[in-house]
């Protein structure tokens, strides 16, 4: 008989009339890369925050290492050896690196807090699982792939040799997801076990042993991966045949809507040039992605271009009007919209419901409101139309609140919003993240249609499969500046990232 | 290193304490209810274990002279006083629990109290009108100065970033020597009794013949408007507008903005109406007829601006809710008079009391918290968004 370093049996867990969790049984051997996959919403979250003791289950056992197991807590969790990344970061922002990762396990000195000796000892760990983080940086000027390392070293430092990753490559470049992927390799190869949850079925294809399929709450099955090829993964997943490919027509490119002009952006604090003399348009009738590593100064465009910041010289220009310095408001009633970078924290309310915040840029509007007083019958009607439209699951429908409602589909109820607005322009920074890839082509369906309309996208976007084959026209953004405009059905990946590395410089046609 | 230390000690405990609140967001009405039901159960039952330990006798001689009848216990004061007389804190609670949902602390009420107080005394005494409609203008004049003062605070948050706290509570004493200033002034100012001048009649709040029907009361119509009030404020919250881009604000200050809710404009509005709220208060106070309160020469702040904060906290922010927070704790501080009255304890003691209360409240969320490990248990089921925070 194996040993099992997890078993989780019969799980079942509810949240109100909903079954997140319907009997699920998943084990996994010591040593062991286990991918969970399922679509938004299917539980995979909900399953291994179990595990994690941050959820009770209703039913079921779990047992660690052959013996069964009541875990209460997290600090249970941490006893008995597992650790856990969460899709949502849960770092504290004010404090530095250092406090984060001793955060519930300091190491003191005659009562006191010894940071020496802890932030020695992380940068000693740093080094040995090639994990690269600055000890004193404070978490809020830290990069979301450093955040990531530093959630890695916090499970390490509590000894941690079962790891859950929750969805860890849908906040990085694909640089970042190559290096994690050797890290995660080498655990494994340590005699760490793993549980892995992604939406990316390559990733799985790439490092996984095993994958067990979740489909609104039930587990479908769990196959050796080895054995498995990646459309029948994605079949079992959604329950139908998904085409991976995007089919478009050519675009039908009129007159220019959004035209950025010399925009130069220096930060406050360090003077230093984030973005300079970026020039670029967008016209009605394309889907323009801005190609990059991430930190190239993509996010500081899309905040100048979106009212959240204003640059330093250079002006932005909307529908023939210079909206550099409008307010956020204007710009949205002018027609444009987004889905920003962070939907936690930029695109939602977590503490409101999800009518609320479906409502939360148009709440004004006379469909919704009359003399100041909100009318919640026709928020929940709209919602619940959005519901349908965008398949977006919940607990409790318009009335959930949308802090617990998964990722996938705290993402959707976004972009429902922004694209049933119907902007003339729809700006998007990374519109599939964490997306299932049933949710993902209708997504990209939508966006096109939304092209095909006769309006303009702009989207940010890192991963290459998707810049390419949803985009019209690429422009590949290095170190605060637009390097190249490319035909999107006139280049490659290769291409693009050798522009994306700052090899190579083009000609911005047509700019 | 050692300064640095006690920073992250701080900044830990403002995590813990925002987590806190953030639980509450989530939390059912009900289960709300329940905490504050067992906050001042809790409260009150250490209240009396307290007064057991340092005075035991006095318990005893407390309840020989209550039951002897040696004691006359007069309703109107005792019960139908507490009642009516909470109408200031009832509106100092509802500016704090207001400013509270929408993301600030306004821990300046008792200066806005103060200012708006000052206020109605000059209009009370330098306009003459008739009747209901003179004490009317001086309690608008209290609301609009209020106001003024709180909105100070928001403009500074929203175009400085100066936190509330700090600027609010410097203005309380701002607006105390303020306010001595222009107390002393010979209008207003009545030499012998070194307080301002008793206000003419037509200035004071119509009290309808209440007081005459229960004597000693003190009854007049501000208790009427206190609850007009929570019920304004609840409006405003859970059904305009107006709450809703406030709410938003408060909740998640980027998103909001992001959406295109402006920022700085809401905390202004935000400080401004909580204001209002105080000076209303402020007006209340020293509007009232009967027992009215002066200005008096040495520099005072009054306790109702932190007296509203142990309402609200009390009624973890509905302001429904404060208004039966604000009559309960009016009534523990009517318990203390009683008790002065009958034992050898202080009236002091309603204040231990009270904190008690406070802390058990501000523990509340932990109160939640095994609430819902027993309904756990009873139901098998159960949403545990609240335990987020708890990692
Ligand atoms: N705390 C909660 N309260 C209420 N409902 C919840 C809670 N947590 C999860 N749910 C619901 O349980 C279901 C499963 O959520 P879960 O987060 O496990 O999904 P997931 O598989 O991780 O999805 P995603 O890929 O989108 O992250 C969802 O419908 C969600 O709304
Ligand atoms: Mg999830």
């Amino acid at each position: 008989m194996v040993e099992f370093a997890v078993e989780m049996l019969n799980i079942t867990k509810t949240f109100g009339s909903l079954v997140a969790n319907d009997d699920i049984n998943l084990q996994v051997k010591k040593g062991e890369i286990h991918a969970l996959l399922g679509e938004n919403g299917a539980g995979k979250s909900t399953l291994m925050s179990i595990l994690f003791g941050l959820y009770q289950p209703d039913k079921g056992v779990i047992k660690i290492n052959g013996q069964e197991v009541k875990i209460r807590n997290p600090n249970d969790a941490n006893d008995l050896g597992i650790g856990m990344v969460h899709q949502h970061f849960k770092l504290v922002e004010v404090f530095s690196i250092t406090e984060n990762i001793i955060l519930g396990s300091e190491t003191t000195k005659y009562g006191i807090l010894d940071l020496e000796t802890s932030k020695k000892k992380i940068e000693q760990m740093s080094k040995e699982y090639h994990l690269e983080v600055d000890p004193n940086a404070q978490v809020s000027d830290i990069t979301v792939g450093m955040q990531q390392r530093v959630e890695i070293l916090k499970m390490l430092y509590r000894k941690a040799d079962i790891l859950i990753f929750d969805e860890p490559t849908a906040v990085l470049t694909p640089q970042e997801i190559d290096e994690l992927m050797k890290i995660i390799r080498s655990f494994a190869d340590d005699g760490k076990t793993i549980i892995i949850i992604t939406h990316k079925l390559n990733e799985i294809k790439q490092i996984a042993d095993y994958c067990t399929v979740l489909r609104k709450g039930k587990k479908i099955a769990t196959v050796d991966v080895k054995k498995t090829d990646i459309s029948a993964l994605a079949n079992m997943m959604v329950g139908r045949e998904v085409s991976f490919s995007v089919e478009k027509t050519p675009a039908k490119i009129e007159e220019p809507l959004l035209i950025v002009e010399n925009l130069t952006f220096k930060e406050h604090k360090s003077n230093k040039e984030i973005l300079s003399n970026v020039n670029f348009s967008v016209n009605k009738g394309e889907i323009v992605t801005i190609a990059g590593v991430d930190g190239n100064g993509q996010s500081e465009l899309i905040k100048i271009i979106t009212g959240l910041f204003t640059p330093t010289s250079g002006r932005v220009i909307f529908k023939d009007t210079d909206i550099t310095n409008t307010s956020i408001i204007e710009r949205i009633e002018k027609g444009m919209g987004h889905i920003p970078e962070d939907r936690q924290k930029m695109g939602l309310i977590l503490d409101y419901t999800l009518a609320e915040n479906m409502i939360l840029n148009s709440y004004f509007k006379e469909e919704f409101s009359s003399k100041g007083i909100l009318n919640k019958e026709a928020m929940i009607d709209y919602t619940n139309r959005l519901i349908n439209r965008f398949d977006i699951r919940s607990s409790s429908g318009s009335l959930s609140i949308v802090r617990g409602m998964s990722g996938g589909n705290q993402q959707k109820a976004i972009l429902a919003r922004e694209v049933s607005r119907d902007p003339d322009l729809l700006i998007a920074v990374q519109p599939t993240r964490g997306l299932d890839i049933g949710a993902i082509e209708y997504i990209h369906k939508e966006l096109i249609a939304h092209r095909d309309k006769g309006k303009a996208v702009l989207i940010v976007s890192f991963e290459l499969d998707e810049v390419l084959s949803i985009s019209d026209r690429i422009l590949v953004m290095y170190n605060g500046e637009i390097v190249v405009s490319l035909d999107a059905s006139k280049t490659n990946a290769d291409e693009l990232g050798l522009y994306m590395l700052g090899a190579k410089r083009g000609e911005l046609n047509g700019e | 290193m050692e300064n640095k230390r006690e920073n992250s000690a701080l900044r830990s405990y403002g995590q813990k304490v925002l987590s806190r609140f953030k639980e509450f967001r989530v939390s059912s009405t009900m289960d709300k209810i329940k905490a504050s039901v067992i906050s001042a159960l809790g409260g009150i039952l250490v209240g009396l274990i307290i007064m057991m330990l340092i005075n035991f006798q006095g318990v005893i001689d407390f309840i020989i002279t209550l039951a002897s009848g040696k004691f006359k216990f007069d309703p109107n004061t005792y019960i139908i006083g507490s009642i009516v007389q909470s109408a200031p804190i009832l509106i100092a609670g509802l500016s704090v629990a207001f400013a509270f949902r929408t993301g600030l602390f306004n821990i300046g009420a008792s200066g806005q109290i103060l200012v708006g107080g000052i206020t109605a005394i000059y209009i009370g005494h330098l306009i003459s009108l008739p009747g209901p409609l003179h004490f009317l203008v001086a309690l608008i004049g209290a609301i609009i100065a209020g106001s003024i003062w709180g909105g100070i605070t928001g403009t500074l948050k929203a175009y400085f970033n100066i936190n509330e706290v700090v600027t609010s509570i410097m203005l309380n004493y701002v607006a105390a020597h303020l306010v001595k200033f222009l107390s002393r002034q010979k209008l207003v100012f009545d030499l012998f009794r070194s307080q301002t001048k008793m206000l003419p009649k037509s200035a004071t709040i119509p009290t309808l013949g209440l007081d005459r029907l229960f004597p000693h009361s003190g009854f007049d119509i501000s208790i009427f408007i206190a609850i007009l009030t929570a019920i304004l404020v609840f409006i405003i919250l859970e059904k305009t507008t107006l709450g809703y881009q406030l709410k938003a604000v408060g909740y998640n200050p980027l998103g909001a903005k992001t959406n295109g809710i402006k920022y700085r404009r809401n905390i202004i509005l935000s400080m401004l109406i909580a204001g209002a709220l105080s000076g209303l208060a402020g007006g209340i106070i020293y509007l009232s007829g009967a027992n009215a309160t002066q200005i008096r020469v040495q520099i005072n702040i009054p306790g109702e601006g932190f007296d509203g904060i142990s309402v609200a906290l009390l009624a973890t922010n509905s302001p429904i809710g404060v208004i039966f927070s604000a009559i309960f704790i009016n009534f523990i501080t009517q318990f203390g008079s009683l008790v002065e009255g009958a034992s050898t304890f202080k009236k002091e003691i309603s204040d231990v009391i009270i904190a008690v209360i406070i802390y058990f409240s501000a523990l509340s969320s932990i109160t939640l918290y095994y609430l819902n490990v027993r309904k756990r248990k009873r139901l098998k089921h159960n949403s545990e968004l609240n335990k987020e925070g708890d990692e």
